[in-house]
């Protein structure tokens, strides 16, 4: 049995089988298995108390010194018009008015339905982003378009954006490219009716270049 | 009382050499131990509820212990108030919905949790990942696992009244998961993993500017958090033969990870069944030799060190494979190209299938383990060949280690409970399902 001999109040209360010693490393080659340092004593450096919390004090004094020194380093460059390519000592962002500068930029946010030239949405209320959902929590109602080109088009389009779990998926999951998720990430409200949000709502996103790989195939003209 | 727990003076049971099982409450049973030579006084015993929402339980667990003065003489340990169902949920949601769920599980290290199902659906396909998603997931579990363990030590060294280490540990941590961020799209919740692939590729930069972190801010913040507490005397009372546990009984009650490794038993996932692209890594095991709070703070510490070292290894590897395919070209499983889907109605059609009825691996069933931050994370899979899991289960490392969480404490102190269950690293979303 291994010896506990170090904790008084401690006793072995299950004998449980005694493992022969090479049961586990035997799978390992050599040097693979390290014990780190865990000495039996104290020494008396450390039993002295005093020079280890001393050490511990510069250490975190010399943080703070190397925080400032970047600080000022970082406030004369910002003076000189250079202070967004030079690092700050600190974390500390200002927050809303600074958005921290390895913010993602594929962050899966707020959703936005994308449109056609015409303003309509590109969705064509296939329920292939509702099926997808694991949340459940995209509700569409389909109806019929007049013009005959795009034959289905979804009458109301909710998203409970507070059950939405951010998963992506839908944005995956449609074949025409009509859902997609923003990195916009403020969405608060105070009434959780306001968190459903429509379809007018999801359709506010107005793209200021339409880029071309982006426009459901079935606008562009018919080459037959 | 409920139907499975043992009733008063059944003191037989094969679990219980020392010690008996006493109703205490309704519905409620702990095992109470004498400690040798004392009467069993019941007038002097005290019982007290810690949880479920103490600060100190992070996770939501409930525990009644009973004292002898200040000495732990009895402990129950009462999971499951965040329980949420997962494994039958998974009966309702197809392999590829799952995802998300797995999320869940080990909050601090999201990206294993993802992997490890997905490996598992995988073996059911009785298909392989290519080398170059291999070789990113093995990088970004070990990216996981040191954002794990930063979180853990940060947090029980919080617990101990050592903030500065919290902080720098926090920081770091914070750095890290924004930029696993810049890659899968979410801090968190990150559902990085697909079956058969990878949802976005890594670039170089991404590697590089990883590479940066590490040696800008992880390396420099661990070496710190060395020289502020592993000397400090108030650390070492508190940690060094306190929580021991045994090698016989952490083998016994199939404890796993750090706490498993700090007892002396160089038992991991990563080496005695190499997954991904672990066997293409040389890596050492960090154990410890005593089974305390000690060795298992060092033995994360080492771990970190070590994931260090394997990201370093693998990323040559990655940049080699620049380009490669992310994704098994297997239709049964991989969602086609865009653009195959915007222009080509066969690929628009098995787009469809694959969402409605979900990846559809054969019959058959699966277990695969990952060697997740806190232990053996496995996912034992049942296909009836249709889209949805027949049966989904899960074994978490952090509810069998709290298993054997009376071990550790029985006889120490009241204050003894703090470290030892912040060194244990029980994650809710894991222990509970
Ligand atoms: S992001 Fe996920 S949860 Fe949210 S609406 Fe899309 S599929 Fe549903
Ligand atoms: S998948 Fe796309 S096209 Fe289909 S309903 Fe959803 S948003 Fe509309």
């Amino acid at each position: 049995m291994t010896d506990f001999g170090r904790n008084p109040g401690f006793r072995n209360l299950v004998d449980g089988p005694v493992l022969p010693e090479s049961a586990y490393p035997g799978e390992f080659t050599e040097g693979e298995i390290v014990t780190y340092y865990n000495p039996e004593k104290m020494t008396w450096v450390e039993r002295m108390y005093i020079p280890y919390v001393l050490s511990g004090l510069a250490i975190t004094a010399g943080r703070f010194f190397s925080n400032m020194a970047q600080w000022a380093v970082w406030f004369f460059a910002w003076i000189r018009g250079k202070g967004a390519e030079t690092k700050r000592g600190t974390v500390t962002i200002y927050y809303p008015e600074e958005q921290r500068p390895d913010f993602s930029p594929v962050n899966r946010g707020k959703h936005i339905l994308t449109q056609r030239p015409s303003g309509d949405p590109q969705c064509v209320a296939c329920y292939m982003c509702a099926t997808a959902c694991p949340a459940f929590c995209i509700h569409i109602v389909a109806g019929e378009h007049p013009d005959p080109q795009i034959e289905k088009y979804p009458v109301r389009f909710d998203i409970e954006i507070d059950k939405c779990i951010f998963c992506g998926y839908c944005e995956e999951a449609c074949p025409v490219d009509a859902i997609r998720l923003t990195t916009d990430v403020h969405l608060v409200d105070y009434k959780r009716q306001r968190m459903v949000y429509d379809k007018d709502f999801l359709l506010t996103w107005k793209p200021t270049v339409v880029e071309d790989e982006h426009i459901y195939p079935g606008d562009r003209p018919r080459e037959d | 009382m409920s139907a499975g727990m043992p009733t008063e003076g059944s003191p037989t049971l094969p679990y219980t050499q020392g010690g008996e099982f006493v109703t205490v409450g309704e519905g409620l049973c702990i095992r109470r131990i004498y400690p040798e030579g004392e009467d069993s006084d019941l007038s002097a015993r005290t019982m007290i509820n810690i949880g479920p929402s103490h600060p100190a339980m992070h996770g939501t667990i409930r525990m009644v212990v009973e004292l002898d003065g200040e000495t732990i003489v009895g402990v129950d340990v009462i999971p499951g108030y965040l329980h949420r169902g997962f494994e039958k949920e998974c009966e309702h949601h197809t392999y590829h919905q799952a995802i998300p769920y797995t999320d869940r599980l080990n909050y601090c290290s999201p990206l294993i949790n993802n992997f490890g199902w997905v490996e598992t659906v995988e073996k059911l396909f009785e298909v392989e990942a290519t080398r170059r998603t291999q070789l990113i997931r093995t990088y970004m579990s070990e990216v996981s696992r040191i954002t794990d363990h930063l979180t853990c030590l940060g947090a029980a060294l919080m617990e101990l009244g050592a903030l500065t280490p919290f902080l720098y540990m926090i920081e770091v941590r914070d750095w890290l998961w924004e930029h696993i961020a810049n890659v899968s799209g979410a801090r968190l919740t990150q559902t990085y993993a697909r079956v058969g692939g990878l949802a976005r590729d890594v670039t170089d930069e991404w590697l590089d500017r990883c590479e940066h972190l590490y040696v800008e801010e992880l390396i420099p913040k661990l070496r710190d958090v060395h020289g502020l507490v592993d000397h400090n005397r108030i650390f070492i009372d508190r940690m060094r033969g306190v929580g021991v546990i045994s090698r016989e009984d952490a083998v016994s009650y199939g404890v796993t990870g750090p706490v498993l490794r700090s007892t002396g038993v160089g038992l991991d996932v990563r080496k005695y069944a190499p997954y991904s692209a672990y066997g293409d890594v040389s890596f050492e095991v960090p154990i410890g030799k005593y089974g305390d709070n000690y060795d298992r703070y060092f033995v994360r510490m080492r771990e970190m060190e070590e994931s260090i070292r394997i990201c370093r290894q693998l990323d040559p590897m990655i940049r080699a494979t620049n380009g490669e395919p992310i994704v098994v070209d297997d239709a049964r499983m991989t969602l086609p190209d865009k653009k195959e889907v915007y222009s080509n109605i066969e690929a628009l059609m098995n787009h469809f299938k694959l969402i409605m009825e979900g990846p559809r691996p054969p019959k058959g069933e699966a277990y695969h383990a990952v060697e997740g931050a806190n232990g053996e994370l496995g996912f034992y899979l049942v296909s009836d060949g249709t889209g949805l899991p027949y049966k989904a289960r899960c074994r978490p490392p952090s509810f069998v280690n709290m298993g054997a969480i009376h071990l550790m404490l029985l006889g120490s102190q009241v204050a003894d409970i703090v470290p030892v269950f912040g060194q244990i690293n029980m994650i809710g979303g894991e222990c509970d399902r």
